[in-house]
């Protein structure tokens, strides 16, 4: 099955709505599949292990591996440490001026 | 017919109503300039590609106050770590990164990331002896990453339009940055839209939108019939009924 970003909302809502209660004192924000949580660094931890869990209910158990880079990307935008940022930035511009 | 135009005439009105409105609120939406920018004004880290190689020649002409950023070390091994030391994390794996706003004859140790087993360690409710900053990558599920950002100063003014996307990456920016306790953990989920099982959003849409239910069902129901073999070369833009 395919779900579009509207209904897989839906799907994950009950989801992060229980995460939520379970954990007020982060803060969850979703952008289509990616999940953020924002919070201290216990308290996200923790948030976070609930999340896979309760997102492995509803099918989505495999959790791809992140590697260890300085920065994640926020919607498509760089966040993080200098280089991570500065690096994205000069990708995206390259990839604009050059390969178009 | 007489009414048949005034109505017309009423509705472009109101379009022409919401267009100024929509203009209206787009320009107060503008953004001048980043509020967390910071750092020099030129800056760059990268060191190949042709971008680099023109950004070395703009830096060359440049006036005084653009200089280079220089290049940083990615990444340090443990044992060279000056403040908690990989004891420190029960064990667990713990790489260094140079904190980029460091001049590189000054060269502090800073460890940002660590990377946790399966189980998380306590550790992380006692704070190691010397400050983290709370980078941290915990494996197979979702990578921590906050504070000491830098971000590269614009000398041009920026203009942005807010998305909602924009609105959270802002927002995520704006808090880690303001307070450094803070980190932000993402759950990327592997191929999320295939893998998420379809009752649970009938569920949702029974629940509370039920007007769509048939609709969901018709669409969630079935898999598609054809599938496309991978030897199988897909022109962009072509119709999928061609196939």
């Amino acid at each position: 099955m395919n779900a579009s970003s509207a209904f897989f909302n839906l799907g994950q809502s009950r989801s992060i709505r229980e995460a939520s209660r379970l954990h007020p004192h982060v803060t969850i924000m979703l952008i289509a599949d990616d999940t953020h949580v924002l919070g201290h660094p216990e308290e996200v931890i923790v948030a976070i292990k609930s999340i896979r869990t309760l997102y492995s209910r509803i099918g989505l158990t495999q959790l791809r591996y992140l590697p260890s880079t300085a920065g994640l990307e926020v919607g498509g935008t760089p966040v993080g440490h200098y280089d991570f940022v500065t690096e994205s930035a000069n990708k995206c511009v390259d990839k604009i001026c050059y390969l178009h | 017919m007489i009414s048949s135009l005034f109505f017309l005439m009423a509705l472009l009105l109101l379009l022409m109503a919401l267009r100024h409105w929509f203009l209206l609120l787009r320009s107060s939406l503008v953004i001048d300039e980043h509020p967390w920018s910071c750092g020099p004004l030129v800056t760059f880290s990268r060191t190949k590609g042709e971008f680099n190689d023109n950004l070395l020649a703009l830096l060359s002409n440049s006036p005084p106050g653009a200089v280079p950023f220089p290049t940083l070390a990615s990444v340090t091994p443990p044992d060279d770590l000056i403040g908690p030391t990989q004891d420190d994390f029960g064990g667990d794996d713990v790489v260094g990164i140079l904190q980029a706003s460091i001049p590189p004859t000054n060269h502090i140790i800073k460890p940002l990331a660590v990377i946790f087993s399966t189980v998380i360690s306590s550790k992380l409710a006692t704070p190691p002896k010397a400050p983290v900053s709370p980078i941290l990558v915990i494996r197979e599920s979702a990578l921590i990453s906050t504070v000491n950002i830098h971000r590269p100063r614009l000398n041009t003014k920026a203009h942005l339009m807010l998305t909602t996307t924009e609105i959270v990456a802002h927002l995520i920016c704006n808090h880690v940055e303001a307070d450094p306790s803070l980190v932000v953990g993402k759950v990327d989920c592997k191929n999320a839209f295939n893998a998420i099982h379809m009752e649970p959003i009938l569920d949702v849409i029974r629940d509370e939108l039920p007007i769509l239910l048939p609709f969901a069902e018709l669409l969630l129901s079935m898999a598609p019939i054809y599938t496309v073999p991978s030897t199988i070369t897909i022109e962009l833009k072509a119709p999928l009924c061609t196939l």
